[in-house]
C-alpha cells in the first residue's frame, strides 16, 4: 500500500514522466463553427508544472482554420491591499464570511480588479525559454478574463490589511512560421505569461533541489520538458 | 629478479590504472552542464555548466549563481543575480520592469587575490525577471533575478583561472551592486571556467 502510495506521488511530482502525458495527441475538444464552417482542434491539456510549484501551469495547442495557437493555462496566488474606502474590521470579517455577506461588500472591488487589473490584453506576451536558452515571444490576439476566487481579509502586524486572489487565466497565444519552427525544434524549460498588472513565471523544476534563501522566478524552472512540443505537433 | 620487478610492475599498473580512471571520473563530474545542446538557428553547440552558487556568505538580500557557458568559440562567464527588495506597497508592472536592468556593454568589475581589478562586459542589455510575495509584517518582497553573459577571451579566462575571487561589482542602470566573498576568495569560478576551455 505505501509503495503505491509512494508511486502515485512520484507520478505526481514528475508530470513530465507520467504515462497519461506520453499519450501521443490526445485530443479533448472539436468544434465546428456552423457559421463559417471554420474547425477548431485542441488537445487536452499538458501540465508544465509540479504539484509544488507555486505557480501551476499546462499548455495545449490549438488549431482553428489555418491558425496555429498556445494555449496556457494559469492558476496563481496573488495579494491585493484591501481598499482604504471598504469600511470592515477584522471582527467583522469573521462574522460577514459565517454570514455570506461578504462577497457582496467587496464584488465591486473584484469586478473593478477584474477589468482593471487581473486580465490579460491583446498583444500581451508569452516568453518561452529553451533549452538552448534562447527565448522565443509570442502574443495574444485577444482580451483574456481571468477567473479568480478571493480569500477572505487578513490584517498585518503593522495593521494594514490584504486579501489573497486565486487568479486562474487561460488566454491563446497566435504562433507565425518561425515560432512554429522554434517551438517544434526544441524543448522549453520555462515560460513568463504578462497579466495586466505582473508576470507569472514557471516551467518544470526538480523538486526539492532548492538550496537558495529566497524564491526568485526562474528558482522555479530549470528543467527542460516536451509538452510544447508534442502538443504543436499535434496540430500541425 | 625478474619476477620481483614483474610483479611491481603489475602492482603499479594496477593501482594507476583506477587511480586514472577515478581521477578522469572525478573531472567529469565536476563537469555537470545544465544546458548541452545545439543552437536550434545557429546550429552551434551551446553548453552551460550547472548553475552554482557563487557567494561564499549567502547575504539575505542578494546572492549569485555563476555558469560557464559556451557557444561555438565563443566563451562566457554567466552570472545570475538574485536581489530581494521590500516595500510597504503592492509592486507594480514598473516596479517589475525596473527592479534589476543591467545596461548594453554593462560592466562587472572583478577585484581578484592578487587585489588587481579585471573587468568583463556584456554584449546586451538585460532586464531581470521580478515576483514578489507579501509577508506577515505587511511588506512586499520583490525578488528578482536576471541571466547575465559576459564575454570572456583567452586573456580574461587565463587571468581568472589564476585567481581567486575576492569581489565582484556588476553595474546596473541604478549603480552598482557589490558581491562579496569573504577574506581569502571564492575559487569556484576555476572549475566553471575549466569545463567549457
Amino acid at each position: 500500500m505505501r509503495k503505491i502510495f509512494f508511486l502515485i506521488l512520484a507520478a505526481q511530482l514528475m508530470p513530465g514522466t507520467s504515462l497519461a502525458q506520453d499519450a501521443e495527441c490526445a485530443f479533448a475538444e472539436e468544434v465546428i463553427d456552423p457559421a463559417t464552417s471554420v474547425k477548431t482542434i485542441s488537445t487536452r491539456w499538458w501540465p508544465m508544472t509540479s504539484v509544488i510549484a507555486p505557480v501551476k501551469g499546462a499548455i495545449r495547442g490549438v488549431s482553428q482554420g489555418n491558425s496555429k495557437f498556445l494555449a496556457v493555462r494559469m492558476t496563481a496566488h496573488t495579494f491585493y491591499p484591501l481598499p482604504a474606502d471598504l469600511d470592515i474590521s477584522a471582527e467583522d470579517t469573521e462574522l460577514i464570511t459565517k454570514h455570506g455577506k461578504y462577497d457582496a461588500r467587496l464584488n465591486p472591488f473584484i469586478e473593478k480588479l477584474q477589468n482593471e487589473s487581473f486580465f490579460v490584453p491583446g498583444g500581451s506576451t508569452l516568453r518561452i525559454t529553451l533549452e538552448d536558452q534562447t527565448t522565443v515571444v509570442v502574443r495574444t490576439v485577444a482580451d483574456y478574463k481571468v477567473r479568480s476566487n478571493v480569500d477572505r481579509p487578513r490584517w498585518n502586524s503593522n495593521g494594514s490589511s490584504h486579501f489573497r486572489v486565486r487568479v486562474t487565466a487561460e488566454p491563446r497565444y497566435l504562433l507565425d512560421t518561425e515560432a512554429l519552427h522554434v517551438l517544434t525544434a526544441k524543448p522549453a524549460i520555462n515560460m513568463r505569461l504578462e497579466s495586466q498588472d505582473r508576470y507569472y513565471t514557471f516551467g518544470h523544476r526538480q523538486p526539492f533541489a532548492s538550496r537558495h534563501p529566497f524564491m526568485t522566478p526562474l528558482s522555479w524552472s530549470e528543467k527542460t520538458n516536451l509538452t510544447i512540443q508534442k502538443a504543436i505537433n499535434c496540430v500541425l | 629478479m625478474f619476477c620481483r620487478s614483474s610483479v611491481i610492475k603489475v602492482i603499479a599498473l594496477s593501482l594507476a590504472v583506477p587511480l586514472l580512471f577515478s581521477s578522469s571520473g572525478a573531472n567529469a563530474a565536476k563537469c555537470k552542464f545544465q544546458t548541452d545542446t545545439v543552437n536550434v538557428s545557429s546550429g552551434e553547440k551551446i553548453r552551460w555548466t550547472k548553475w552554482d552558487t557563487f557567494t561564499l556568505r549567502i547575504d539575505k538580500d542578494h546572492y549569485v549563481l555563476l555558469s560557464g557557458i559556451s557557444e561555438g568559440d565563443r566563451r562566457f562567464l554567466g552570472l545570475r543575480p538574485h536581489v530581494r527588495k521590500l516595500q510597504p506597497d503592492r509592486p507594480t508592472k514598473t516596479d517589475l520592469d525596473s527592479a534589476l536592468v543591467i545596461p548594453e556593454a554593462g560592466k562587472l568589475s572583478i577585484l581578484l587575490s592578487d587585489d588587481s581589478v579585471l573587468e568583463l562586459h556584456t554584449d546586451k542589455g538585460t532586464i531581470g525577471d521580478s515576483d514578489f510575495e507579501l509577508f506577515k509584517s505587511g511588506k512586499y518582497s520583490l525578488n528578482t533575478d536576471a541571466i547575465i553573459k559576459y564575454s570572456l577571451n583567452s586573456y580574461t579566462m587565463k587571468t581568472m583561472a589564476a585567481q581567486r575571487i575576492k569581489q565582484l561589482k556588476l553595474e546596473t542602470v541604478d549603480g552598482n551592486i557589490d558581491f562579496e566573498f569573504g577574506g581569502k576568495g571564492s575559487s569556484k569560478h576555476k572549475e566553471k571556467l575549466a569545463c567549457i576551455q
